[in-house]
């Protein structure tokens, strides 16, 4: 299947007396932004460790590139990036420490200047994690995800907890991501992210997909029913007032 | 590009090198391995800097009678060698100081002219026994010459005492404890030092996101024990070192007895960190670590010679003090620091810590978790 990145079939996963994946579908195509939308506990993190090997599916078929997640979970791993949900990293380490130790990981060269100026990281590159602000541990997240040069990197809500300068910063990021050809899989329970940034997306309820498209497909089938908004949409929102007083600058 | 697999042992090897860098600045991790033992090595060398003199009480009386005993009394105290310190005070005082145990024993004026009463107490026996040997020991001496003084120069006493020197290395508490200092870093480092760790790279998700790459649990747990040994061998060069230089421990055979010192505590810090990282699996948070981390430690450190001998135990207390896994390493070390065995005079020690190590890595592994 050419320009197949993530194939998911018939996923189920089950806790003792849980259903917290239930018979879920999709894929993802080769170089664009899919996202996993949900409320909290939906399921989205499950599905997602389950891609990226770090847990075993009950049952049903997972291919990344064309290769069985469970059965050969070593060669997965270094076709992907991932960004856990609050991971820390090593502490005492520097940024450029980290990278390095990744590089380790993966048994490949690192070159840490360029990924920290790729994430607007450079002053930051002989600090430690912990002394990075919001946005710029989720930009340092992303940076070691790209260390192995991954096919898909997983951003798991990558912008909760962020102030709105930091998340329009790092929407700039995914976009380069992609501009490069990066397949970029993140889960988020913002619809504004998602609308901004996924070319397709599913949205996951109760352990269930109960929508799956493009924005504008999922916003047409919802006015296809006769769906009103209640309220007019304003030309502009309160976060766009916000980055216009505060300014929209990278919180570096 | 994609399939270039790393060797897990090139993993562990470049692991080791971080985990180094972070212990190096993390100044807390030296705290337990190396700041407690140097400072209990300090405290117990300047502590046993001079051989410990037993307090010999005289009463007031008495030493005012100046008697020929009296005089070699005081004699003895004189003299910067002597093995006795001279309290002189009134009887009462001198019964309470020597039921307080504060002098070994002390000797009063009896009914009778020439009679002496020494008084002991069950505070201190060990002092008492010594205090109240050397006091007979110099009244046999006086009735001695006493008695040569009477019956003059060809008398010859039915039983001929004379004092004897043994020749001998002079016992000092740090030559004992320093070798047991050696065990409370190791022991320290393998469990404060690689529990907590674990535990917090574990709880911030850092151990799950280091084993998203193609790194393996098993390279990681290397990497963290390779690294600590590094630092624990470092520790008990530095304090060995510093017993050397400062309290003047005398190493049997020099370098070669340094080096087997550091040989010995690598294969102990290997042992206990089994146990550190099984403490780091069984604990619930870092809350909990501390309490088990010394549920493990204090028994050890009160019955594996740390602090002091465990020879007047009671037999089955021995038995056990005798075979926890400090113990081996404390034996060992002694064995090896003190009466200047070689390696393969240790080696049922070296069993002892082999034998712990496959109990403490195989219920490790059995409880090893990445979240």
């Amino acid at each position: 299947m050419p320009g197949q990145v993530i194939t998911v079939k018939n996923l189920v996963k089950r806790y003792d007396d849980l259903l917290a994946v239930d018979n879920v579908s999709f894929d993802v195509q080769e170089g664009e932004v899919f996202g996993l939308l949900g409320p909290n506990g939906a399921g989205k993190t499950t599905t997602l460790e389950i891609i990226e090997t770090l847990k075993v599916a009950t049952s049903g078929t997972v291919l990344v590139d064309g290769i069985d997640v469970r059965t050969q979970p070593d060669e997965v791993k270094p076709r992907i990036g991932i960004q856990l949900q609050a991971a820390g990293y090593y502490p005492y380490l520097t940024l450029t420490e980290i990278l390095g130790m990744f590089g380790v990981m993966y048994g490949m060269p690192v070159d840490a200047a360029k990924l920290l100026a790729k994430m607007n990281l450079t002053e930051k590159s002989r600090s430690t994690y912990t002394t990075l602000s919001g946005g710029q541990k989720q930009r340092f997240s992303i940076a070691t995800t790209l260390v192995n040069k991954p096919r898909v990197i997983f951003l798991d809500e990558p912008t909760t907890g962020l102030d709105p300068q930091a998340r329009v910063s790092l929407w700039d990021v995914v976009r380069e991501l992609k501009a490069e050809g990066t397949t970029v899989v993140l889960t988020t329970h913002y619809m504004d992210e998602a609308e901004k940034l996924c070319d397709r997306l599913a949205i996951m309820d109760r352990g269930k997909i109960i929508a799956e498209g493009s924005p504008a497909k999922l916003i047409n089938d919802l006015l296809a029913t006769g769906f009103e908004a209640q309220r007019q949409v304003q030309p502009a929102t309160l976060d766009d007032v916000f980055l216009h007083l505060t300014g929209r600058t990278i919180d570096a | 590009m994609l399939n270039r697999r790393p060797t897990q042992f090139a993993i562990s090897l470049g692991l080791t090198k971080y985990a180094l860098i972070a212990t190096l600045r993390n100044k807390n991790s030296l705290i337990f391995g190396l700041m407690f033992p140097l400072g209990f090595v300090l405290v117990f060398g300047a502590i046993g800097g001079g051989t410990a003199k037993t307090g010999v009480g005289l009463s007031a009386k008495l030493a005012e009678s100046g008697t020929p005993l009296v005089r070699a009394l005081q004699a003895l105290d004189a003299n910067k060698n002597s093995p006795i310190r001279l309290t002189v005070a009134s009887e009462d005082q001198l019964e309470i100081q020597v039921s307080q145990g504060k002098l070994g024993a002390a000797i009063e004026a009896g009914k009778g002219a020439g009679e002496f009463t020494i008084l002991t107490s069950t505070s201190n026996p060990i002092a008492g026994g010594a205090a109240s040997g050397l006091l007979r020991g110099i009244v046999d001496e006086v009735n001695l010459r006493a008695a040569e003084a009477v019956a003059g120069p060809d008398f010859k006493a039915p039983v001929d005492i004379k004092s004897k020197d043994i020749a001998g290395k002079e016992f000092r508490y740090i030559d004992f404890v320093l070798p047991g200092m050696i065990g409370f870093s190791l022991i320290s480092t393998a469990t404060f030092g690689v529990a907590f760790p674990f535990l917090s790279l574990r709880r911030t998700l850092v151990l799950k996101r280091m084993l998203a790459t193609s790194a393996k649990p098993l390279s990681f747990v290397v990497s963290q024990c390779l690294s600590r040994s590094v630092q624990a061998v470092v520790q008990a060069a530095i304090i060995i070192g510093v017993g050397v230089g400062a309290f003047h421990f005398l190493l049997p055979h020099g370098v070669l007895t340094f080096i087997e010192m550091l040989i010995i505590a690598f294969l102990a810090i290997s042992s206990f960190m089994g146990f550190g990282i099984l403490l780091a699996n069984v604990a619930k948070d870092e809350q909990s670590a501390p309490l088990l981390i010394n549920l493990f430690n204090l028994p050890q450190f009160l019955l594996s010679g740390v602090f002091f001998p465990t020879d007047g135990m009671p037999r089955w207390v021995q038995l056990i003090a005798d075979n926890l896994p400090l113990s081996f390493c404390n034996q060992a070390m002694r064995k090896v620091a003190t009466d200047g065995a070689h390696l393969t005079g240790v080696l049922p020690q070296i069993g002892g810590m082999l034998a712990w190590s496959v109990i403490a890595y195989v219920a490790a592994a059995k409880t090893f978790r990445v979240e």
